[in-house]
């Protein structure tokens, strides 16, 4: 077992992770940089150790400071969190040299499944249905003609070393083709310096649904159902929901099935997610990519199963046998979260910084805050601007939604702009309500 | 531990010996006040960096045997010195000395010049030499042997001298 964890993360995470760690019996060690000596954490911590100067690559990514502060304070592990080092593969690989517990998968998992080329190539021979398309780079637009038939239309070409939708065109018919092909060469080209292109199929309502997984050491995975991310922002997720309103328990199945084979192909044996692109209209699912870490929308699908995945994820790494089967875990009612972050809407979602000076958190039956923040607390310009998680659970939709309304009423932050108000907007919208939405949403609605 | 040509050991017993409570010396940039105690303690430990309010340190409490010095830093804040403060730049287990059975690089009241080490911060396995960028005086030893120091840590407390001193 695991005597003493070194937690090696900050705000409400490191928060989440102390409080399991001593309901387990555990001692821990938090770090912290200059700018966090005020944090939750420090202060909960049984010990606490300072790694270096407020930015993120001098302090909670410099992994020599960190193993140094694990190893002379005689901590047998160390829990990433999310971000910073939680997938790294090197990190791992260095805390596992060191005889250090690392609280999540085993090195070459996060490996393989850190470049997404890879990661889809590993899925694709799993079994594990993938967007389909070019393997690769097309050269010619007659390869590319022959796989949009295949596939079907629309498709759309993709900049290879691209994102942020530069060198992206979507096409509708044939007589698109062309022009589409060379417009998206030229603008990849201007853009990243190299022109190649793939093509994949377009999904064109596409929601963001993710399958929980929960490994062990010895072979066992299971899934915890799934969570509904469609509301993003600029691939920033603000709000997510258990279960999703648009899957039947068919589909959910077959999705979890999907999450399971993909967790053995790479023998995975911690907690993790599946990321799938969901097509409304076709009711088919495709892999993104996998997460190999514990995700910020955890209790989301703590509450809706009862499961504490923190814990789970402690127990796992220290090597303990998995008691749950598929068969024990059950879901019951709906849980919903919402990101409150400091941050104004009105004003392009603009990270904000400031001295909270009242903070008051929602209370009463369903609703649960996990937060590193409190009265007095400075947010400082180095971080993410996330202040709390909402989350708020009922036996339906309809009443989960309730409860996150009053409790967002509730909820008082004075100091610094937070995105209440937004939330507040967002969950009176008709598409949200009506559960269709997409990733889309937040542009098409709010921007 | 030396103060010009005495021995710390001397001082006292000469005080001993002329039932002096309390003596305080400057000589060269040098300073030592020594206070006896009702306890008659031979020397005072060093007491911790204090951390700012709601500040959580590492450090333990120091053990007196471990951590001679000769200056308490309340009487040296009356004298009105500025001492110049070495920090930990990276986070290890602090060591004296060079190996576990050899004697410390330095002691307080030791004179110090640039690029002297001061001592060795074991970080993953490698022992990180502290040198001194700057010469003065010894004046305080702010962690114990063996213990963990963390980023910014004050270690030593010197006091500078002008380098034809």
């Amino acid at each position: 077992m695991i005597a003493k964890l070194l937690v090696a993360n900050r705000g409400e995470i490191a928060v989440r992770i102390i409080r399991a760690a001593h309901e387990l019996g555990i001692k821990t060690v938090a770090v912290y940089s200059e700018a966090d000596r005020q944090a939750l954490s420090v202060r909960y911590a049984d010990q606490a150790v300072c790694i270096g100067p407020a930015p993120a690559a001098e302090s909670y990514l410099f992994y020599q400071n960190i193993l140094s502060a694990a190893l002379s304070s005689n901590c047998d592990a160390i829990h990433p969190g999310y971000g910073f080092l939680a997938e790294n593969p090197l990190f791992a690989e260095a805390c596992r040299a060191l005889n250090i517990k690392f609280v999540g998968p085993h090195p070459l998992a996060i490996r393989k499944m850190g470049d997404k080329a890879s990661a889809k190539k590993v899925m694709q021979h799993a079994g594990v249905p993938i967007v389909p398309g070019s393997d690769g780079i097309i050269h010619t637009l007659a390869e590319a003609q022959t796989i949009a038939e295949t596939v079907g239309y629309p498709v759309v070409f993709k900049a290879s070393a691209g994102g942020g939708g530069k060198g992206m065109r979507i096409v509708n018919d044939q007589r698109e083709l062309d022009g589409a092909f060379a417009f998206a060469a030229n603008e990849a080209q201007q853009a990243f310096g190299d022109s190649s292109l793939y093509v994949e199929k377009f999904i064109a309502d596409p929601k963001h649904i993710e399958i929980q997984l929960l490994g062990d050491k010895h072979g066992h995975v299971v899934h915890l159902f799934e969570r509904d991310c469609s509301i993003q922002r600029r691939y920033q997720k603000l709000l997510e929901e258990a279960p999703s309103p648009v899957l039947n328990d068919e589909l959910r199945q077959k999705m979890g099935e999907a999450a399971i084979m993909a967790a053995r192909a790479v023998k995975y044996d911690s907690v993790g997610t599946v990321e799938f692109i969901f097509d409304q209209k076709q009711r088919r699912f495709y892999f993104i990519e996998m997460n190999t870490r514990i995700q910020v929308e955890h209790p989301v699908t703590e509450q809706i199963t009862q499961i504490d995945l923190i814990k789970n994820q402690i127990l796992v790494a220290a090597g303990k046998k998995l008691t749950l089967t598929q068969d024990d875990i059950r879901r019951s009612g709906h849980a919903i979260e919402c990101r409150i972050n400091a941050e104004d809407h009105r004003n392009n979602f603009q990270p904000k910084t400031g001295t909270i000076s009242q903070y008051i958190v929602p209370g009463g039956p369903g609703i649960r805050v996990d937060s590193g923040v409190y009265p007095g607390y400075t947010i400082s310009p180095y971080y993410d601007s996330m202040l709390a998680k909402l989350i708020a659970w009922g036996n339906t939709r309809k009443d989960a939604i309730a409860g996150m309304r009053r409790a967002l009423r509730e909820f008082v932050i004075e100091g610094v702009t937070t995105t209440i108000p937004f939330h507040l907007s967002l969950l009176a919208n008709e598409v949200f309500l009506r559960g269709t939405y997409t990733t889309n949403f937040i542009k098409e609605f709010f921007e | 531990m030396k103060f010009g040509k005495f021995d710390l050991d001397e001082l006292l017993a000469l005080m001993d010996r002329h039932h002096v409570s309390e003596l305080s010396l400057r000589r060269h940039g040098q300073a030592i006040e020594i206070k006896k105690s009702a306890s008659a303690a031979q020397h005072s430990a060093a007491p911790q960096p204090r951390p700012a309010a709601g500040e959580k340190s590492v450090a333990e409490p120091d053990d007196p045997e471990t951590q001679p010095t000769l200056l308490s830093p309340e009487p040296l804040e009356i004298i009105g010195e500025k001492f110049y403060q070495v920090q930990a730049p990276l986070v290890g287990t602090f060591y004296r000395a060079p190996a576990p059975d050899a004697s410390p690089f330095i002691e307080v009241g030791d004179q110090v010049k640039v690029g002297d080490t001061l001592c060795i911060i074991e970080a993953m396995k490698n022992m990180n030499e502290i040198q001194i960028d700057v010469n003065g005086i010894i004046r305080e030893i702010c962690v114990k042997n063996g213990s963990l120091v963390e980023f910014g840590q004050v270690l030593f407390k010197i006091e500078e001298t002008s380098p034809d001193s």
